[in-house]
């Protein structure tokens, strides 16, 4: 039996076109497909599935996706002016802005912490030097550590050494002997005040020392 | 008070902040110091102080900017309220000698600004010549500030005119350029070096006859403030070229 498509078989066909045998040659859907597939230099056209509707796009943008009934409310469709707004906003404060180079706002470990605090104290820390009235009583939030860089021209006379660097501006203080010494003295000094001002509270304080 | 530097060793650690003015910022440590963002990261103009800051991968670097060196500075520090110089503007500077402040305006003014810097010093202008090779925001000129028509072609519409030439006839050099660069609603900031315009009067009298000379020439003065104790005997006056009339409604 001569195989489709034979140009006899197809008189045949045409003759009697109810002929099961030939039926059963003719394999309609093969013959669909063929033409599908071979149509441009037999790559598949069937790459995407076929979009029978539309309703596979519409869905992607419905709020109902899975785990819908948990939520609390419906999410808006759009995110409202205010949200936005607010987005924006946070992503403004990430920086001091362009006027300033885009300075960040730097984390705030405890190191850092207890540098700006130092520096907001600094005028109790240092007798000798007079310092201008702090602007700011928050510690501020835009702000980088830095340190300075050596230059060929200072290495001798102003210059921390190498082996003497410290971290943090903390524990530069409390390396400075200069800074302990006055301390120290001025720890006891502010004792010995209050011996004479408080004579009665100090007077107090050794009876019941001496009781116990 | 910020005075000096003598806590800026290498190796110190230091806090940088944004100042008041836009595009300058302060390092505080022991002492607190101007410091503006430099432009060429890993070099200095005139050995100055940096700082480095580690920002993730970028580095970034401040340079010290001294008020006993740069009148512009010892303003700043001595509290004027206006600079008119914010990232992004073009400043036309008059007297840049060979470039030290220039170097920190073209730092505030940042890549997206312009400094025109005019010296007439051949001398000091070599110097202003290689620093403008590294700052592209610079353009030098060397001319004399006198004669604005020579190089009219080189410069631009300016928003700010700054003017530091120690002359006598400092109020007309200013009033000239700004005639033909400085645009109307612009600012100008003119440091005044009372013995350069007249040794023997006194300080105030000459600066008053200097402000005079400026608002013949429509250069209107909104602020002045000497600076003491970086400079003796020297004034910073910034004002408004031709303010737009003021609308009746308010
Ligand atoms: C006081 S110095 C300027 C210092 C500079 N502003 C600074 O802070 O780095 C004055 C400068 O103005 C220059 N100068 C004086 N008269 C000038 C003129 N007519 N045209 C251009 N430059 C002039 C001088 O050569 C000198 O370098």
């Amino acid at each position: 039996m001569p195989k489709f498509p034979v140009v006899i078989n197809r008189r045949d066909t045409v003759k009697n076109s109810s002929s099961k045998k030939d039926m059963e040659n003719y394999n309609i859907n093969e013959s669909y497909l063929d033409i599908q597939l071979t149509g441009r230099k037999g790559k598949s056209v069937y790459k995407e599935p076929l979009k029978f509707t539309k309703i596979d796009e519409v869905l992607k943008k419905t709020v109902i996706t899975p785990g819908f009934e948990k939520l609390e409310s419906v999410p808006a469709y759009q995110e409202s002016d205010r949200i936005m707004q607010k987005k924006r906003k946070k992503e403004r404060e990430r920086t001091k802005g362009s006027n300033w180079f885009n300075m960040p706002a730097t984390e705030v470990t405890d190191e850092v912490k207890s540098d700006l605090e130092i520096l907001q104290m600094r005028s109790v820390l240092d007798p000798k030097h007079f310092y201008k009235k702090n602007d700011l009583t928050v510690l501020p939030k835009y702000f980088q550590v830095g340190k300075v860089i050596d230059s060929p021209v200072d290495f001798y006379h102003s210059r921390v050494p190498n082996k003497e660097r410290k971290r943090t501006i903390v524990e530069e203080l409390l390396a400075d002997s200069e800074f302990k010494r006055y301390n120290k003295r001025r720890y006891k000094e502010i004792i010995e005040e209050r011996r004479k001002t408080h004579y009665k509270a100090h007077a107090n304080a050794r009876k019941l020392k001496r009781k116990k | 008070m910020y005075l000096f530097i003598g806590g800026f060793k290498g190796g110190k650690n230091v806090i940088i902040e944004p100042h008041r003015h836009e595009g300058v910022f302060i390092a505080r440590g022991k002492e607190d110091a101007l410091v503006t963002l430099n432009m060429v990261p890993g070099e200095a103009v005139y050995g100055e102080k940096r700082i480095s800051v580690e920002d993730g991968e970028n580095k970034i670097e401040y340079r010290v900017w001294n008020p006993f060196r740069s009148k512009l500075a010892a303003a700043i520090l001595g509290g004027v309220d206006q600079i008119y110089m914010s990232p992004g503007s073009k400043v036309l500077y008059l007297g840049a000698a060979s470039g030290t402040t220039v170097s920190h305006v073209s730092d505030v003014v940042g890549p997206e600004g312009l400094v025109y810097a005019v010296e007439f010093s051949h001398r000091s202008g070599r110097d202003l010549l290689n620093m403008a090779k590294k700052r592209t925001n610079i353009i030098p000129i060397i001319e004399d500030a006198r004669h604005p028509h020579k190089y009219r072609m080189l410069v631009g519409m300016v928003d700010t005119v700054f003017a530091d030439v120690a002359q006598p006839d400092q109020a007309r050099i200013v009033a000239l350029n700004s005639q033909y660069f400085l645009k109307n609603g612009g600012h100008f900031v003119i440091s005044i070096k009372a013995s350069c315009i007249d040794s023997t009067a006194q300080p105030e009298a000459v600066f008053a006859s200097e402000v005079k000379k400026l608002q013949a020439d429509k250069l209107k003065p909104q602020e002045q403030i000497t600076l003491e104790p970086y400079e003796r005997d020297h004034a910073v006056v910034v004002g408004v070229y031709r303010p737009p009339p003021k609308s009746k409604g308010g």
